[in-house]
């Protein structure tokens, strides 16, 4: 019953992980084009930056890491552990590779996506890694 | 071994002194199995803490294979006790946050070139019965079990004195026996035993017995060693 | 849970911690919290120090000599990137040549390019150098061996973005890049260096060329930069320019630090302040907490006594104890601090609007060591007082007071 008890607690904790990336391009550090800043085109229209679709990609990853802590509340057996675990490594990497190197940001240095997004995403993708290892390797 | 010699402790001053010990005598021959008898209250436990240099007297002196207990300061009583002296506590006494094996090793952190490790420590907790629960923390145990552990903690740094307050106080009749039969074993292989009890049935397995009552020291009528732990009285008839 | 090969005192530490984990981890809280606000404070302090050296240095100049009614704007330049564009009203540079005691004089003119680029979120500051005369692009084009500032060729700062060979416009000219600086920190790394002739050249088609017209008087600069010669006191020759060009002010690597540093002395005496409130805030709670655990533990070290342990061996394992906490904290704390610092230092130099780029790696380990050393002195001192009250008891009346 116990080991159930702490198994959920990190279920909870990659949920509110994945919430908090979903939010983090959007609300909490947010991208250029939340901030009024566009690629305008000759036509006239906006345009979502790089970090604009940088964004989009994180929070499919971060819904995706949600799902993976609700299924490691929902069943916590050691097999659903590791397999979140593994998947949860990989989700952490992707999070810090979308704004670096798949996608990337502006590059502008003084942009708001550089500064602040960035960053954020960097932290939050090695701290989802680190419960990824975590839940993979927990001891007994 | 042990010389105890006009020995008083007084707790407390003006009205509200109290002598649990009052001018002692006692002579204890290497390879000796002493109980001590007494009620709760009669100075046996003080007079114990005094033999293992845990309290110091006030008047009087104590030797201990041949240290004037006196004359050593708290370190050098410190390494006395951790080489010469093993002490069961009335209450067994174990560190709660560390496992049964843990506890009986806790010696051997002050007597670092000692004969205890961690072959031996399974060894005792084999001897005293309880080589199953090595792994298990103070808190699941029973008071019979932590009791035995405690006894073996005692013996891990194989002292020359076993010093036990009511080592049996909380046991049953059969884990008694079992502890006494061990004593006598611990005794013929050359430990010197002095242990306190309200038992009296247990006085067959010591080569001297004493009562202890406010504070002042008696001797009981020399008994035979215990032959095979035989009881000779029926405990419910005796009274202290 | 497998039995320890054999029992040692730090194990006895470890398993002691273990037990009453949330109480451990409200010291552990305290602890990180002052060593990671120490850390905060030295880093950011530090930063900015480096900055500056790496800047000034990279500027190769003793002395600047700029127009006295733009000094505010060309140390801007310098230090946060502020954009300008201007001029001294009479050129001085021969004159500033021939002072005894200048070694090299090197021109240099200052134009800030218009909104909209597409390399930039807003306006870059042009520099434009004599190559024959310059010493600051010198020592970076000596490095980099490759490379020459030629026709319409630029070297860009580090925060203009760009790849080498690409094409930027200013003024509707078209430029090359060649090469990009490294990382100062500094209001230098949104320039864009480009020779003297090709800023005219560009000045003169920008009518036809560009949204706005840019005017750059002939035989003008914005500034000169002056290296003086060995054993030659920079103050002396500074106030010998200013005597011989009037209207000039001359800015000094000193001069700019100290700008600077009341700029940063704001910042890091809110911080270092911040340390100091938070540890004297501590050491009552983490005493209090001590003197609990101390209370608590009186019957076990009691016992510990009576096994065989000497008091050292009891102030040593409630030091261990609170050292190792200490210790725990203070890394936690440092950890944390140090990746928010680290991810988040442009956003940090920007909004506190001082120059900033990473100190050493030995550095901060230096700043890391003493934020450590103050969390272990504090948890130090907060065990002595329970540490001395428990030796001073007497173990047997301690563990009878326990029994029924």
């Amino acid at each position: 019953m116990s080991i159930d008890k702490t198994i959920n607690v990190y279920g909870a904790l990659l949920v509110l992980l994945g919430i908090i990336i979903i939010l983090t391009p959007w609300i909490i550090f947010p991208v250029c084009e939340m901030q009024g800043i566009y690629v305008v085109t000759a036509g006239g229209a906006n345009l979502p930056m790089t970090c604009g679709w940088t964004a989009r990609a994180e929070t499919g990853i971060g819904a995706l890491i949600v799902i993976a802590g609700g299924l490691l509340i929902v069943r916590s057996t050691k097999e659903t552990r590791q397999a979140v675990g593994v998947f949860t490594i990989a989700m952490g990497a992707l999070v810090i590779l979308f704004p670096t190197f798949l996608i990337g940001m502006c590059k502008v240095a003084t942009h708001p996506c550089r500064m602040t997004t960035l960053p954020a995403l960097e932290i939050l993708g090695v701290i989802v890694i680190i419960v990824g290892g975590y839940l993979v390797w927990k001891p007994e | 071994m042990i010389t105890v010699n006009s020995v008083t402790k007084t707790f407390g001053a003006g009205t509200s002194e109290v002598r649990a010990v009052d001018n002692v005598d006692l002579e204890v021959q290497p390879g000796e199995f002493i109980i001590i008898l007494g009620r709760s209250g009669s100075g046996k436990s003080t007079l114990l803490g005094m033999l293992a240099g845990l309290i110091r007297p006030t008047a009087g002196t104590i030797r201990v294979k041949g240290l004037d207990i006196n004359t050593l300061n708290d370190n050098q009583i410190a390494e006395l006790r951790s080489q010469e002296i093993g002490f069961v506590f009335q209450f067994s006494g174990l560190i709660p946050t560390v496992t049964a094996l843990e506890n009986v090793l806790i010696p051997t952190l002050f007597c670092p070139n000692g004969p205890g490790n961690r072959d031996t420590a399974l060894g005792l907790l084999k001897q005293v019965g309880v080589a199953d629960r090595a792994d298990a923390y103070p808190g699941t145990l029973s008071s019979g079990e932590m009791k035995r552990v405690a006894i073996a903690r005692a013996l891990i740094n194989k002292p020359s004195i076993l010093i036990a307050d009511e080592p049996t106080g909380d046991l049953d009749i059969a884990t008694e026996s079992e502890i006494m039969a061990f004593f006598r074993q611990l005794n013929s292989d050359g430990i010197t035993i002095i242990m306190v009890t309200h038992n009296p049935d247990l006085i067959p397995c010591a080569t001297r017995t004493f009562r202890m009552s406010q504070g002042t020291l008696v001797r009981e009528t020399e008994s035979p060693l215990c032959p095979g732990g035989q009881r000779t009285r029926d405990k419910n008839t005796d009274s202290l | 849970m497998s039995s320890p090969k054999n029992f040692s005192f730090f194990r006895l530490v470890a398993r002691n911690l273990q037990n009453r984990p949330y109480r451990n981890i409200a010291m552990v809280l305290s602890f990180a919290i002052i060593a990671g606000t120490l850390f905060s404070a030295q880093y950011l302090a530090g930063g900015a120090r480096q900055s500056l050296e790496n800047g000034m240095n990279m500027m190769g100049a003793d002395i600047m000599v700029v127009p006295e009614k733009y000094a505010a704007a060309s140390q801007a330049v310098i230090l946060t990137g502020e954009i300008s564009t201007f001029f001294f009203n009479d050129t001085g540079f021969e004159r500033i040549s021939q002072i005894p005691g200048v070694a090299k004089a090197s021109p240099e003119i200052y134009v800030a390019t218009l909104y909209g680029q597409a390399c930039c979120a807003g306006p870059v500051q042009i520099i434009a150098i004599d190559p024959d005369r310059d010493f600051t692009i010198a020592t970076w084009l000596k490095e980099n061996p490759g490379v020459t500032l030629g026709k319409d060729d630029i070297i860009v700062g580090s925060a203009i973005s760009g790849d080498i060979g690409s094409n930027l416009l200013f003024y509707g000219h078209t430029f090359h890049i060649v090469g990009r600086l490294a990382r100062t920190g500094m209001g230098l790394d949104m320039a864009v260096f480009t020779r003297i002739e090709d800023a005219y050249t560009m000045a003169n088609e920008s009518g036809v060329k560009a949204v706005r017209k840019l005017t750059i008087p002939p035989g003008m600069v914005s500034a000169v930069l002056v290296r003086v010669e060995p054993g030659a006191k920079p103050a002396g020759i500074s106030d010998e320019i200013k005597q011989q060009v009037p209207g000039t002010k001359t800015l000094t690597p000193n001069g700019l630090l100290s700008t600077i540093s009341g700029q940063l002395g704001v910042i890091t005496s809110v911080l270092y302040g911040s340390t100091i409130a938070v540890t004297i805030l501590s050491i009552p709670l983490l005493g209090s907490i001590s003197a609990m655990v101390a209370h608590e533990k009186k019957k076990e070290m009691a016992i510990l006594q009576a096994l065989g342990a000497t008091k050292s061996f009891i102030v040593r394992l409630m030091m261990a104890e609170s050292f190792s906490l200490a210790s725990i904290g203070a890394l936690t704390g440092i950890g944390i601090s140090a990746l928010i610092l680290v991810g988040f230092q442009d956003f940090i130099a920007f909004t506190l609007r001082i120059p900033f780029t990473i100190p050493s790696p030995l550095t901060i380990v230096a700043y890391a060591g003493s934020a450590l050393l103050l969390s272990v002195v504090i948890g130090g001192i907060a065990s002595l007082y329970p540490a001395y009250l428990i030796t001073r008891s007497e173990p047997y009346e301690t563990m009878r007071k326990g029994e029924s």
